[in-house]
């Protein structure tokens, strides 16, 4: 047993690793750390005029399942509008990768990345009416 | 040499009193044991006067067995039955052993643990080592003129639980009452420190014949603190020789040499190797089994150009050691050197390059680490004299965990952890209605559990059926003060609990070690018989002993029908003493132990409050 | 029967329930309690003397270990005051910090792949110094404010920084092979 194939996919090919200019057009931007494993994730997602999150990108420092859960979220929220993206759980992202008890914590990581790159889109561009403050919360 | 002397004459208690203690370094190239006369340490020699026992092992097909020089001697013809540094072979498997290249002996893969095909049946290392042990028990006795009460069996400090836990088996098999496993660096500490009287912090830089230490500790006034070991347990001198005769095999193209010709090559190799650390060039004659008869020679440039990668393997543990206890090399006041491997000179040059100061050598690399152990010995045999107040700190060397799903490594111990130590952790179930849940435990440093060692599966049944996630099963670790490791693990909500001593995969069970042991003293039941109430005896009087100096001090911890009860029991003992089955004695043994359960805890409480209370004033004042 | 492990680690050691600790009688009190405790003492004893003076042994390390350790004190100094840390599930920290850890991050991936000693041991450099600014920051809201909500904030950077060194130090270890 080792990790799962998904995990390994995602992590030796990360999908959309990166950034965007972050004064770019539509670009927000979201940054969680986690204190318990030292993880820090930025998630970023550019957002075009009808609401539809049309690329994501995402820098993470940490483990395997970490870089796999923030890859694996850029490509669900692709397409998505922001309120879609905001409804994806940690708990359907540890199902996905079919992570294990210790590393759920990745999950949630990038489930309050997502958030919180939607949280400050919505500082940024109006729309929607998620406070800032919730972006950790949950 | 001379140990300084660790108590005043008169001191210490009367030569008829004293339990007679030995410490055994058991090495990979050879053996010996020490003890404590008249306030220091010395080595015991044998009725030729050799310190050292080489620790090699020849069985007969009759099941007779030679141990040390006779055996050494018939190595190269009969490499098959003569077991040479078994060591290596402690708690390792078939897979482990195989990294040794070509080895003489005709192994079979026992569960766990390698055993060896011999004239004389199938050996498993435990019971080689345990052969080597009886000599030197023997030996003990017959100078010490006695019964042993018990020894300290040194083993390296990057031993793992498997190798551990093969090692205490080997001494209880050879009759031997186990006071403590002590790691080889510590007690070539204690040798070093009580007899310089030395402080600061020290490095224990110790390459033996197949294994590599370094140990970085803090000695302060009575105190000897392992701050961080690392090593590599299959590294030593042993490795020097192979580089040797490899050298010579290919530049001699000598193809494929039998099972006799290795060893006389490694001979060869390991004379030349030690002559090199004097002279600048070396040369022996040799005669392979095909009658042809060769020179090897070897300068000492060729020497150190062929072993330079050897060296530096000992350089990456010792920066981790430093690493781990938080230092820089300079932060180091002296290093000490043990083991035979050390007296290398380009050894001791990469040594004293990388801590930018010259290894202290004045001890016999060799006989140190048994002196160190034949000190603690002492004082764990309860021969403490005025002067022996020190105490020793030691650590883990590697990480204690759990495969968790998706075969990752939960750390649950971290290496470098003082012991004892115990450490609890939580996990849940994940299907509802579970109940049961394999727990798999391991030791090493990596992430994944297939690149660690495994020490042992057990399963914790019962657990009450709940949703998934809702059970709290909480698994504490124990190390204890040799650093064995044992495991409980107990559902929080409902309290079941299952609770194992880690017995190594390689399968010795309690049992099986009691019924090697009960073969290999005699065939004759009645011998046997004689021998278990002999030994149950003597352990009844240790125990009323005890219990009666602990009623001299505190007897007033104890209630009315306590005391009474305690008596009671006393009685049943003496009683079961006077009679002759081993087996009621036992039972009156442990009838008492659990009988003193509670006073004991009460006694240790009143001896900490009491320790605490005695701190001063100003101190509690501050709070 | 288990013996009595009511008190705190503070009081085993004979120190005052604070941030601050003189790193010399913390010591002093290990010992101490170590000498009277040890399985060392107890090894000719009764079984029972021998199973008690381990759990002793072993609690004793355990509270100088968490003692000996600024964010494991910090730790249980807040949870004997009732205050959690939350280092599982709070993951928002300020967005500075973090893109401060970003770059640090970046710098140790760079520094490795490069082979760089000296930058990573300067590195190294600039997280212990940011790590005693905050110890001293962690001392004054534990001791002097008793502002816990800080303290707590303050042991979750912490950690980030605890992180960062490891993975200098086994960036260390890769450049050695």
């Amino acid at each position: 047993m080792a990790y799962s194939e998904k995990v390994i996919d995602h992590y030796e090919n990360p999908r959309n690793v990166g950034s965007f200019g972050k004064d770019d057009e539509g670009v927000a931007t979201g940054m969680v750390g986690a204190p318990a494993c030292g993880d820090v994730m930025k998630l970023q997602i550019k957002v075009n005029k009808d609401g539809i999150i049309e690329d994501a990108k995402f820098k993470t420092y940490g483990c395997g399942s970490a870089i796999a859960s923030s890859s694996l979220v850029t490509e669900w929220v692709k397409g998505k509008t922001i309120d879609e993206a905001a409804t994806i759980r940690n708990t359907q992202i540890a199902a996905e990768l079919a992570l294990p008890p210790v590393k759920i914590h990745c999950s949630i990581l990038a489930e309050d990345a997502i958030k919180a790159a939607i949280a400050d889109y919505r500082k940024k561009y109006g729309g929607g009416d998620i406070p800032a403050e919730s972006k950790a919360a949950d | 040499m001379g140990l300084l002397q660790i108590s005043e004459p008169g001191d210490s208690p009367e030569p008829h009193q004293r339990k007679l203690a030995v410490g055994i370094d058991l090495g990979t190239t050879h053996s010996l044991a020490a003890t404590v006369r008249s306030g220091a340490a010395e080595v015991i020699a044998d009725d030729e006067g050799r310190a050292l026992l080489p620790s090699i092992v020849r069985y007969f097909p009759d099941g007779r067995v030679d141990v040390g020089y006779d055996a050494r001697a018939a190595q190269a013809e009969d490499p098959a039955n003569t077991i040479v540094s078994v060591k290596r072979f402690m708690g390792r498997g078939v897979a482990d052993v195989a990294k040794y290249g070509a080895l003489p002996y005709h192994f079979k893969d026992a569960p766990g643990m390698v055993s060896i095909e011999t004239a004389a049946g199938p050996r498993s290392p435990v019971q080689v080592s345990a052969e080597i042990l009886k000599v030197l028990r023997e030996r003990s006795e017959r100078a010490l003129r006695g019964e042993l009460f018990g020894a300290v069996v040194t083993v390296p400090a990057y031993f793992d639980d498997s190798q551990r836990q093969a090692t205490k088996d080997a001494a209880k098999l050879a009759g031997l009452n186990v006071l403590r496993l002590l790691n080889e660096p510590t007690a070539a500490a204690i040798a070093y420190g009580l007899d310089h009287a030395s402080e600061g912090t020290f490095a224990i830089f110790d390459l033996g014949g197949g294994t590599f230490d370094i140990s970085i500790l803090k000695l302060t006034r009575g105190v000897f603190e392992v701050l961080s070991t690392n090593g590599d347990s299959a590294l030593g001198g042993d490795d020097f020789d192979q580089a040797v005769a490899t050298h010579w095999r290919v530049g001699h193209r000598i193809a494929d040499a039998k099972g006799g010709d290795t060893r006389r090559l490694l001979a060869a190799a390991r004379e030349v190797k030690e002559r090199l650390s004097f002279e600048e060039e070396a040369g022996v004659q040799v005669t392979l089994s095909y009658g042809q008869s060769l020179r090897l020679v070897l300068t000492r440039s060729e020497f150190e150009k062929i072993t330079a990668g050897l060296v530096q393997r000992t350089l990456a543990p010792t920066r981790k050691a430093l690493r781990d206890a938080k230092l820089e090399p300079a932060d180091i006041d002296g290093v000490v050197l043990v083991g035979g491997a050390t007296r290398m000179p380009h050894l001791q040059r990469a040594v004293e390059g990388h801590f930018g100061k010259p290894p202290l050598k004045d001890l016999d690399p060799d006989a140190v680490v048994a002196l160190g152990a034949a000190i603690q010995a002492n004082v764990l045999a309860g021969n403490r004299a005025a002067g022996d107040d020190w105490l020793l700190l030691d650590v883990i060397p590697l990480s204690l965990g759990l495969e968790t799903m998706g075969g990752l490594v939960e750390r649950v111990i971290p290496r470098n952890s003082t012991i004892p130590v115990a450490r609890a952790q939580e996990f849940t179930t994940f299907k509802d209605g579970q109940s049961a849940m394999a727990l798999h435990v391991v030791q090493g440093e990596r992430e994944l559990v297939a690149d660690n060692r495994s020490l042992a599966r057990f399963e914790l049944r019962g657990i009450p059926p709940m949703v998934a996630g809702a059970a709290r099963i909480q698994v504490t670790f124990q190390v204890d003060a040799d650093g064995l490791l044992s495991v409980s693990a107990r559902e929080a909500t409902t309290g079941v609990e299952s609770s194992i001593v880690v017995k190594p995969s390689y399968g010795l069970s309690d049992d099986e070690v009691a019924r090697m042991l009960q073969e290999s003293f005699s065939h004759a039941i009645e011998d046997r018989d004689a021998r278990a109430l002999a030994e149950q005896r003597v352990e009844a009087e240790s125990l009323l002993a005890a219990i009666r100096a602990a009623l001299d001090q505190d007897a007033d911890l104890l209630g009315e029908d306590e005391r009474a009860d305690l008596d009671r029991r006393m009685a049943g003992l003496e009683r079961a003493w006077n009679a002759t089955d081993h087996r009621a004695i036992k039972a009156a043994i442990e009838a008492l132990n659990r009988a003193s359960e509670a006073f004991a805890t009460r006694r240790m409480d009143r001896a900490v409050s009491g320790a605490l209370a005695g701190r001063r004033l100003d101190e509690v004042a501050s709070r | 029967m288990t013996p009595d492990f009511s008190r705190d680690h503070f009081e085993l050691l004979g120190l005052a329930v604070r941030f601050a600790v003189d790193a010399a009688r913390l010591e002093r009190g290990y010992r101490d309690l170590q000498s009277q405790v040890h399985p060392d003492r107890f090894a000719a004893a009764t079984e029972a003397e021998r199973r008690v003076a381990m759990q002793w042994a072993t609690r004793a390390n355990e509270a100088y270990r968490t003692l000996r350790d600024p964010i494991e004190r910090a730790r249980y100094l807040l949870q004997l005051r009732g205050y959690d840390t939350e280092e599982e599930s709070n993951t928002s920290m300020p967005a500075d910090f973090l893109m401060q850890q970003m770059e640090w991050r970046e710098a140790v991936d760079v520094a490795r792949d490069a082979g760089d000693v000296s930058e990573l041991e300067r590195l190294r450099g600039d997280i212990r110094r940011s790590r005693d600014e905050m110890l001293v920051m962690l001392e004054r809201a534990l001791d002097a404010d008793a502002n816990f909500v800080a303290g707590c904030s303050l042991v979750r950077k912490l950690r980030f920084l605890e992180k960062l060194e490891a993975e200098i130090d086994s960036a260390l270890e890769l450049t050695e092979h």
